[in-house]
């Protein structure tokens, strides 16, 4: 017997298994998460001075951490919420804008990046994700990675940078991916979206290094408008102690390779 | 004769009360029935990390409840600066009147999982003379060690060539695993730190 | 056994307590031609006070100084706060300034030469603060903004780190002028050992920027023997000069800081009392005859100033605001930025007199004041 195949049916049957495909991908898609090769970059806080810092390959997550995928820790891990959090761990500003322990709510929507959040809050929601914070380095690095096809736009890249820093309204930070701002890599939103945590956000300095007057002047690797904006940042970030929060301060994870492919439970 | 034994009853009222006491803390832990709740809010016992000592026994932070400590982070690869550091945990650790050293407990925490195994640190208290009871050299995951590192107040990161850049600290812990003394810099004087050590250990036999 | 247990307790317990006191206790605090050092080391603690963030009697808005209505020496238990409030510093300019105390300059402090003060900070940056509802326990300042709020504040947010330094204290910087997060506070002893005017600014990098958003202000020490002239004196004010380095940004109709025109040197607005036109539409006022004494501060951040009053000659001027710096007969005065002095003149008869700043590129951003004066009283 001949098996007819019509080739509108097999027009259909490709239709849906296409659709089926797109459907599973895009249900079960992870946040992403993007390899950033070794390098070196100029840092306003360098080992050598004079000399760029090098830094190993890692994983870094494409956006920061949002409010859904906050709740989904919060869900596993009860002693992080709010009502249960100790000092030690974080101040009382913890998630003080949500509507309750594992809600964020209406005014907080789902696809922010998390906020009022400690150092110990992100370092244990990376832990928890197989990942761990970025190190100052890497996190510079990465955010770094960016090409300016001149000194001009380098310059007018640091020149609204700095004054990000100075008239961000910090009331509510917007979408992650609202920036328009990536890196050369693929990884949005580093800059003008929040500020972020790092694994050492706060290195053992000098005395001559010292959060004073004349800090940022001693800062300047090669006088440009961008290392000032550099210093301005690592200043603020260095500033911070482990268990505060504010409404401008989140996070990303980071990877160690190599990035293992096995999808944790009650992940999306 | 009324006023007597007025007196008489508030001391045996108070007595009852410090007895409900003694028994609320009592002794003999079992440290997984510690819960969260039991923990003061600025103990450093919140800490879930596991970590593994030179005698590679496994414990987890909350295991050292009840006992006065010193705390020290080092590395092993630290050839100048740590050992200092070390020497300046052993003269604190002196100062203990020696009936009460048997109470303190000594944790020397590494920067250095990747290199110093417990097999190193094993070998590093071997070098230092402080293979001794109650010393424990500690190595953990880098979740836990920056957590505690965080907790504690010591500032570390790690440079290209598989060294450390840090800050010095011998910190004192109470019995609670609250914080109540820290040490900063090398070679610092160490009696008042001492004598609050006795007392700690003091405040252990009334419980 | 009760009671020998009850007994060892409170034993021990006195003993760990007498212990930890007795670290307390060791104070370096040392004398030294009259004036006291050695302040004790700075706390920085977390605290759940929300309450007003100017506390203290004689904290008051410019151009206003509360009178010293004590004799002797007094200890002032203060509070200024640190946050960010969006202002107006010209007609349709507004900014989100960083600000201590929701005002640029910030509230003006009045104590007395051998005084001691007990100054707490909170860090509010991450927090809206208003400042236009005087609560409870605030200062004159509170009250006096909230009647006439002429830089029409409003609360904003933007969490930044921030200190305090002021230049009337002597003190190791490291320790009390030290940066804090958002959220924390500090807490810290200073004496005012020396008279003189004095501006008080935040020192956390970069300081330029964190002082040309706005945080800076002024504390009068008055000389414990006051000033030789102080019983001439009919009207007391205080005036400060600042520049401010602003543009519009891109997003919505706020300005904001310039960081290529701070760095050189071109501001876009320079003022008297932090707005360009306040003392034009509020002036100071006096009578034909009467002897004006000023405070006058110019905190920069980066310019000078040349201060003179148009139709007057400063029969006296302090510079520094100390009495025995003492100049008869001056025209005008050449300020550096964080230089002061207290300047006294007599107003020769009725009409308007013009403060400025006679270098006249910045009087044309803003730098001048009125002074109206009015028929001499017998």
């Amino acid at each position: 017997m001949r098996i007819r195949i019509n080739i509108n049916q097999v027009r259909s049957f490709l239709a849906v298994a296409l659709g089926f495909i797109v459907v599973c991908t895009t249900v079960q898609a992870q946040p992403a998460r993007i390899m950033i090769p070794q390098g070196s970059f100029h840092s306003v806080l360098p080992e050598v001075v004079g000399e760029p810092v090098g830094v190993d390959s890692f994983y870094i997550d494409q956006f920061p951490v949002t409010n859904d995928q906050f709740a989904e820790f919060l869900k596993e891990n009860p002693r992080w919420r709010r009502s249960q959090i100790p000092t030690i761990y974080a101040n009382n500003g913890y998630l003080k804008h949500w509507e309750s322990d594992l809600i964020p709510g209406q005014n907080v929507e789902p696809n922010r990046p998390v906020t009022h959040i400690s150092w110990f809050a992100a370092n244990a929601y990376s832990e928890w994700n197989g990942g761990r914070l970025p190190t100052v380095k890497e996190w510079e690095f990465a955010a770094q990675a960016m090409d300016f096809n001149s000194k001009a736009e380098e310059d007018q890249f640091s020149y609204d940078l700095i004054g990000w820093y100075s008239s961000v309204n910090a009331i509510k930070p917007q979408e992650v991916g609202s920036t328009g701002i990536e890196n050369k890599y693929g990884v949005k939103d580093m800059f003008g979206l929040i500020m972020e945590w790092a694994e050492d956000f706060k290195p053992p300095i000098g005395t001559d290094i010292s959060l004073d007057c004349g800090t940022i002047g001693r800062m300047q690797e090669n006088n440009s408008i961008y290392s000032y904006a550099q210093s301005l940042r690592y200043v603020t970030r260095m500033s911070f102690s482990a268990s505060s929060t504010t409404g401008l301060l989140g996070f990303r994870v980071a990877y160690d390779l190599p990035v293992s492919n096995h999808l944790k439970s009650g992940s999306l | 004769m009324k006023t007597t034994e007025f007196i008489l009853t508030l001391l045996v009222v108070m007595g009852f009360y410090s007895v409900g006491w003694a028994q609320n803390h009592g002794h003999g832990h079992d440290h997984n029935a510690i819960k969260a709740t039991e923990i003061q809010d600025h103990s450093i016992y919140h800490t879930m990390a596991e970590w593994t000592d030179h005698r590679g026994d496994v414990y987890e932070l909350n295991d050292f409840k009840g006992n006065p400590l010193i705390v020290v982070m080092f590395y092993g690869n630290c050839v100048d600066v740590c050992p200092i550091l070390i020497q300046d945990a052993w003269r604190l650790f002196r100062e203990i009147d020696q009936s009460n050293k048997e109470h303190v407990r000594v944790l020397a925490v590494t920067f250095d999982p990747d290199n110093d195994s417990p097999a190193v640190l094993h070998a590093y208290a071997d070098a230092q003379q402080l293979n001794i009871p109650g010393w424990h050299f500690m190595t953990g995951n880098r979740s836990g060690i920056r957590e505690l590192a965080m907790m504690l107040g010591v500032e570390f990161r790690q440079t290209g060539n598989g060294n450390f850049e840090h800050s010095n600290l011998v910190t004192v812990i109470d019995t609670e695993g609250v914080v109540v003394e820290r040490i900063e810099g090398l070679g610092q004087p160490v009696e008042e730190a001492g004598k609050l050590l006795n007392e700690l250990v003091k405040t252990m036999e009334m419980q | 056994m009760l009671v020998k247990q009850i007994i060892n307790t409170l034993l021990a317990s006195l003993l760990v307590f007498g212990v930890s006191q007795q670290i307390m206790a060791q104070t370096s605090e040392y004398e030294m031609d009259g004036m006291i050092f050695g302040m004790p080391e700075a706390e920085v603690f977390i605290e759940d006070y929300d309450g007003p963030p100017v506390v203290g009697e004689y904290f008051t808005q410019l151009p206003t100084l509360k009178p010293l209505d004590y004799e002797g020496n007094k200890h002032h238990e203060v509070r200024l706060d640190a946050m960010v409030q969006e202002i107006e510093v010209a007609n349709g300019v507004r900014y989100r300034a960083w600000t201590f105390g929701g005002t640029v300059p910030g509230p003006t402090l009045h104590v007395k030469e051998g005084d001691r003060i007990t100054f707490t900070m909170k860090n509010r940056s991450n927090e809206e603060v208003m400042i236009t509802e005087p609560g409870k326990g605030g200062s004159p300042f509170m009250d006096q903004v909230a009647e006439n709020n002429y830089m029409d504040a409003k609360p904003g947010v933007m969490p930044m780190p921030h200190s305090m330094d002021f230049h009337s204290g002597t003190v190791a910087k490291d320790d009390k002028w030290r940066t804090i997060s958002p959220g924390e506070s500090i807490k810290f002893d200073w004496i005012a050992n020396y008279p003189g005017t004095y501006i008080y600014h935040c020192g956390t990098p970069s300081v330029l920027m964190h002082t040309a958003m706005g945080q800076h202000g002024v504390v009068v020490v008055s000389p414990k023997d006051g000033f030789p002239t102080d019983d001439k004196v009919d009207k007391e004010f205080v005036v400060v000069q600042s520049e401010y380095y602003l543009s519009k940004g891109s997003r919505d109709d706020l300005y904001r800081y310039d960081f290529e025109a701070a760095q050189t040197k071109q501001p876009s607005h320079v003022t008297f009392n932090g707005h360009q036109t306040i003392l034009h539409d509020q002036p100071l006022e006096a009578n034909a005859g009467e002897r004006v004494r000023i405070h006058f501060s110019n905190n920069g951040p980066s310019l000078t100033s040349s201060f003179h009053v148009i139709g007057a000659i400063f029969d006296r001027v302090y510079y520094e605001g100390h009495p025995l710096n003492e100049m008869h007969g001056m025209q005008t005065v050449l300020l550096g930025a964080s230089n002061s002095a207290v300047v006294e003149f007599i107003v020769p008869e009725e009409g308007s007199y013009i403060l400025i700043d006679h270098e006249f590129a910045d009087a044309e951003k803003g730098a001048t004041g009125t002074l109206k004066a009015g028929p001499r009283k017998e």
